[in-house]
């Protein structure tokens, strides 16, 4: 596969929040702001990227018996490590994040990429599927972010749209309401790509 | 011997990994440490300023009795002093439960408890949109400003029969301030410390000691407080 395809998988054809339904805990928590998705994607965006270099290197030295708990030692080390940067220097983000900061130890897509990517290839490429995989993340988060957001509380980024008596629907921004946003949204994603595959064939 | 061989070869590859990552951390917490503590310590100065505006510095109390009859943790409480000395009233942070975790909630009062400010600060993971509204002092905060507090009928939201309006659909985060508001007060209440200057030799290490003392209950004390007392 390509470096390009690598790196495009994740945040398209194999999107972690819509097609794979990976990390649904933190993709309903989170993404009742926008601030705090792209806050929780670019977080574990990084996480993924260190782990599946980490991961990939290591791959060769770590035997298959004791592979799952290497793989989550080394990602709690570097959520760990992550969050106290984040504690000393962006203290607003770790704040707003809060309990869902140790969580991405948990999160399972940083689990899955590395048991099914990066276990089993180099580097470059490893370090490339952890970004892109990240950044859709990022991507679904923001999506459901920005509907919730809008819709729910009448602000994007933190930022009044609608003029201080907007009333918003209050549903959206609780947990009924990522249900509900993540079904729509994904049911919309699903339908286009089964459109474009009655083109293809036709 | 063999089948002995691979479990102490797998546990020392583990081990091995578990130790390169616990010194990669030692060496982050290392280099972060004092900043965390700084960005801490200045997030709290903002916060104190933030309910007592009049106040020139706060000097931390060190040996305050800290439990307290509503069930909220009440961690720290502070004297608010002016540019002369003086004591001009308390601080004090207390840390209810709310809807998704701690709210951290700092009670401004002047020396006859009138209610300087409160301020929740932003160090809690409540619902944006929400309950984190509850950090914006115009939406929620502003309703304990300047009022004075009485031991016999403590804050309540409009729900429970009290005056306190609610934040829309936030009713647990609200109760959780309002009862954090009672708490602190409570605390600065049964720390009070009777007039408003300090005596030197009271301040050690930038800490006020509390004395050990006999309480006199002065004028407008009422008696509730003994009861209190005796709960404990």
């Amino acid at each position: 596969m390509s470096k390009m395809k690598t790196f495009l998988n994740g945040i398209i054809n194999e999107n972690p929040s819509f097609v794979q339904l990976l990390g649904m805990c933190p993709l309903l928590a989170v993404s009742t702001s926008l601030k705090n998705a792209v806050g929780m994607g670019l977080t574990a965006t990084l996480v993924l990227i260190c782990s599946n270099a980490v991961i990939s290197l290591l791959r060769k030295l770590i035997p298959g018996k004791i592979r799952i708990a290497s793989y989550i030692i080394i990602i709690a080390g570097f959520v760990t490590m992550i969050q106290m940067l984040l504690k000393a220097y962006l203290p607003e983000i770790n704040n707003a994040l809060g309990v869902f900061i140790p969580l991405i130890v948990v999160n399972c897509i940083i689990l899955a990429r590395a048991e099914a990517f990066a276990s089993k290839n180099g580097v470059l490429l490893s370090i490339l599927d952890g970004a892109g995989m990240g950044l859709g993340f990022t991507l679904g988060l923001s999506v459901l972010a920005v509907i919730r957001e809008i819709l729910g509380a009448g602000q994007i980024f933190g930022f009044n749209l609608f003029g201080e008596n907007f009333q918003g629907v209050t549903m959206l921004i609780l947990a009924p309401g990522g249900f509900l946003t993540l079904g729509i949204v994904i049911g919309i994603i699903q339908l286009v790509r089964s459109k474009k595959k009655e083109g293809g064939k036709k | 011997m063999n089948n002995i061989k691979e479990p102490l070869k797998l546990g020392g590859i583990l081990g091995a990994i578990a130790l390169v990552l616990a010194l990669l951390l030692a060496f982050v917490n290392n280099i972060t440490k004092e900043r965390i503590e700084k960005v801490n310590a200045a997030a709290l100065q903002q916060g104190l300023f933030a309910v007592m505006e009049n106040a020139d510095h706060f000097i931390p109390m060190d040996g305050v009795e800290l439990g307290n009859s509503y069930g909220v943790k009440v961690d720290e409480m502070y004297l608010a002093m002016d540019a002369n000395e003086d004591v001009i009233g308390y601080c004090a942070v207390a840390k209810p439960g709310g809807y998704a975790g701690e709210i951290e909630t700092i009670v401004g009062v002047d020396l006859s408890f009138k209610i300087t400010g409160v301020n929740v600060t932003s160090n809690m993971s409540e619902t944006p949109g929400l309950g984190a509204k509850a950090t914006d002092s115009s939406k929620f905060t502003y309703q304990f400003a300047d009022r004075q507090w009485q031991e016999t009928s403590p804050f309540a939201v409009t729900k429970d029969g009290g005056d306190v309006d609610a934040i829309t659909s936030a009713t647990i985060t609200s109760r959780a301030v309002t009862n954090g508001v009672n708490a602190a007060i409570e605390v600065m209440n049964n720390n009070s410390i009777y007039g408003s200057s300090i005596a030197e030799g009271e301040i050690v290490d930038g800490k006020y000691i509390v004395p050990a003392k006999e309480r006199e209950p002065e004028e407008g004390e009422n008696a509730v407080e003994g009861e209190v007392r005796e709960d404990e």
